[in-house]
């Protein structure tokens, strides 16, 4: 008997010390979601104004559809006669960051320009191509 | 003397059962009882090289003061070819106390890589998050 009475006590006082330990700790798990966007189509076509062989490029800010602007743009340039698609030049080469730039050293030649909303790897749609910019020697 | 003896080790076995499953948050099917600690959060508006702020509600649904010492945000994939990896979310640091039946809401920077492919568009990235307390 005073063995099963030793027992038991032993056991209450294991009980005791872990629902204590129980009640100094919690932890608890949750739910939620990240959503991400979808990219815009540009916004209007750009305008391009020549000064020697420096054409500058403004266009419309694109936003997204929620709201916010789009990080950046990428600019790409035609042969106005041909259609090919030539190498932008410095500075509106790679992802242009703001809604103006200017190519410099440009060749001579009719030129027409396209810009296209861009965040990282993610394109929107080519805007339509702008009026022929042309290049004089 | 047998049968009370039989019966005060089942009631103390039965105690044990009990105290063990609670200290390990282990669901019994009975009556539901509320967490301590209750966690939520989401996030709109991502995009590649977008950096936000993740907003986390931390709800203490006790009656005493709860401090918060771990809080862990998994993200897992969003649909194929968007795995979780395009998705960063940074650390909760510091100390966080909850007051009885308060809600705090801590924010955690998040960043989407700027090399998230097109399958990234429109997608949802599961957030689960967990957290660890003890009274304050």
């Amino acid at each position: 008997m005073r063995l099963l009475i030793l027992l038991a006590t032993a056991v209450v006082a294991l009980v005791a010390a872990t629902a204590a330990g129980a009640a100094w700790s919690v932890s608890r798990s949750g739910n939620g979601a990240s959503r991400s966007r979808t990219m815009p189509a540009a916004n209007g076509v750009p305008s391009g104004s020549v000064s020697s062989h420096d054409v500058t490029l403004t266009w419309s800010a694109s936003q997204f559809a929620g709201g916010g602007n789009v990080p950046g743009y990428v600019i790409k340039r035609y042969d106005a006669l041909t259609n090919a698609q030539q190498t932008v030049l410095s500075a509106c080469n790679g992802m242009v960051a703001a809604t103006t730039c200017v190519e410099h050293s440009v060749p001579t030649g009719s030129w027409k320009y396209t810009f296209t909303p861009a965040a990282g790897a993610w394109r929107g749609t080519e805007s339509a191509q702008s009026a022929t910019v042309l290049v004089l020697i | 003397m047998r049968l009370l003896s039989a019966a005060a080790a089942s009631a103390l076995a039965a105690l044990l059962v009990v105290a063990l499953a609670q200290s390990r948050g282990t669901r019994t099917r009975g009556p539901r009882v509320r967490s301590p600690l209750s966690v939520s959060g989401g996030l709109r508006a991502l995009y590649p090289g977008a950096r936000r702020r993740l907003p986390v509600v931390v709800r203490n649904n006790r009656g005493f003061r709860i401090r918060v010492v771990s809080l862990n945000v998994r993200v897992g994939n969003a649909k194929p070819g968007c795995s979780r990896r395009y998705l960063r979310v940074g650390r909760f640091h510091g100390s966080l106390v909850v007051a009885p039946h308060g809600l705090r809401k801590v924010r955690l920077p998040v960043t989407m890589l700027r090399s998230a492919p097109d399958a990234c568009k429109r997608a949802v990235f599961p957030l689960r998050f967990t957290a660890r307390g003890r009274r304050a």
